[in-house]
């Protein structure tokens, strides 16, 4: 009785040991560069999903990538929730005649992304065709394991 | 040390390390990101904001170096993006002055040490020696650093008049 007591205590102290183990390098995780790396190679993964996403108007994909609480605000200067947004695609009001994004640049703050690029992408919204180049900022944040994307605004270069 | 001695002491170790544990597991599940938009974080947020536009118009150099984040990634309405030493160097060469301040129509989206916050500026800007009137949207990214919120990112979009 007194050995299985004590295998009992043995195993409680292996098991909550483990488990700080586990949480103190989830910590140190969110710190190191690898990790660094890994969340921009992670966010460039997702973003290249709602490219494909946007061009093929696959809105259960987008669904999956934008927040619920996603703010989007366009060259225009309008706002969208996620809502209007996956309206507005999956009537065809917003077509993508070419699509072309570069100059990527990230800063990892933990579980958030600040991700800025170029797009020169051919749209037309509204009946309006736009092919001003414009300069963007995507804000991923993660959210129970899956980067998604919670606020874009782009505004275009007219310098 | 008899052995019921040593395993009711192995066993308060144990009972100690369990809760350690469990306490180590909250705090890890904390740090994931909440949509619950926090009324004192907004607060807080406001308030870093308006210090930020009073240091820009004093020209608090001080000030605004401690409300942004080294990183910052700053893009205005003309598309021209600045980072943290650009868009201090514009504050503190004239090049940009804030000549009224008015924001409104907010969104805030708080997700852990993370606040998004999207709103409409009709400030009047003179950036460049040209003066700015027009109204605009705005998406600011505050990180709680050290106790203190500060700019990570900024983005200003002129809103076009949809009579064009």
């Amino acid at each position: 009785m007194r050995n299985y007591e004590g295998l009992v205590c043995r195993v409680l102290i292996l098991c909550a040991a483990s488990v700080m183990w586990v949480c103190s390098l989830a910590g140190q995780e969110r710190q190191d560069d690898r990790s660094v790396v890994q969340a921009e190679n992670e966010v460039l993964k997702v973003e290249q999903s709602r490219d494909k996403a946007l061009q093929e108007r696959d809105v259960a994909l987008l669904d999956k990538i934008y927040s619920d609480q996603l703010v989007f605000v366009n060259t225009r200067g309008q706002k969208f929730t996620k809502a209007q947004r996956l309206a507005d695609l999956g009537a065809g009001k917003v077509e993508y005649f070419s699509y072309n994004q570069e100059g990527f640049s990230y800063h990892v703050y933990g579980d958030t992304v600040v991700m800025t690029g170029r797009t020169s992408s051919v749209v037309k919204f509204q009946g309006r065709v736009n092919k001003i180049p414009r300069l963007f900022t995507n804000i991923y944040v993660r959210t129970g394991g899956q980067w998604r994307l919670v606020a874009h605004q782009a505004t275009p270069i007219v310098e | 040390m008899s052995e019921h001695t040593y395993m009711r002491k192995e066993l308060r170790i144990a009972a100690l390390l369990v809760i350690v544990a469990l306490g180590m597991m909250g705090v890890a599940s904390s740090q994931e990101a909440t949509h619950e938009p926090d009324a004192d974080i907004q607060k807080a947020i406001l308030a870093a904001d308006n210090e930020r536009y009073d240091a820009m118009q004093k020209k608090d150099m001080a000030a605004l170096d401690r409300l942004h984040g080294d990183g910052l990634v700053f893009i205005n309405t003309k598309g021209r993006m600045l980072n943290k030493a650009e868009y201090l160097e514009e504050i503190r060469s004239g090049a940009l002055k804030f000549l009224s301040v008015e924001t409104d129509d907010y969104t805030f989206c708080i997700y852990g040490d993370t606040a998004i916050m999207s709103g409409r500026a009709k400030s009047v800007v003179e950036y460049h020696g040209v003066v700015n009137k027009k109204p605009r949207r705005f998406t600011s990214v505050f990180i709680k650093m050290h106790g203190q919120w500060v700019l990570v990112a900024h983005q200003a979009t002129l809103i076009a008049d949809e009579s064009n």
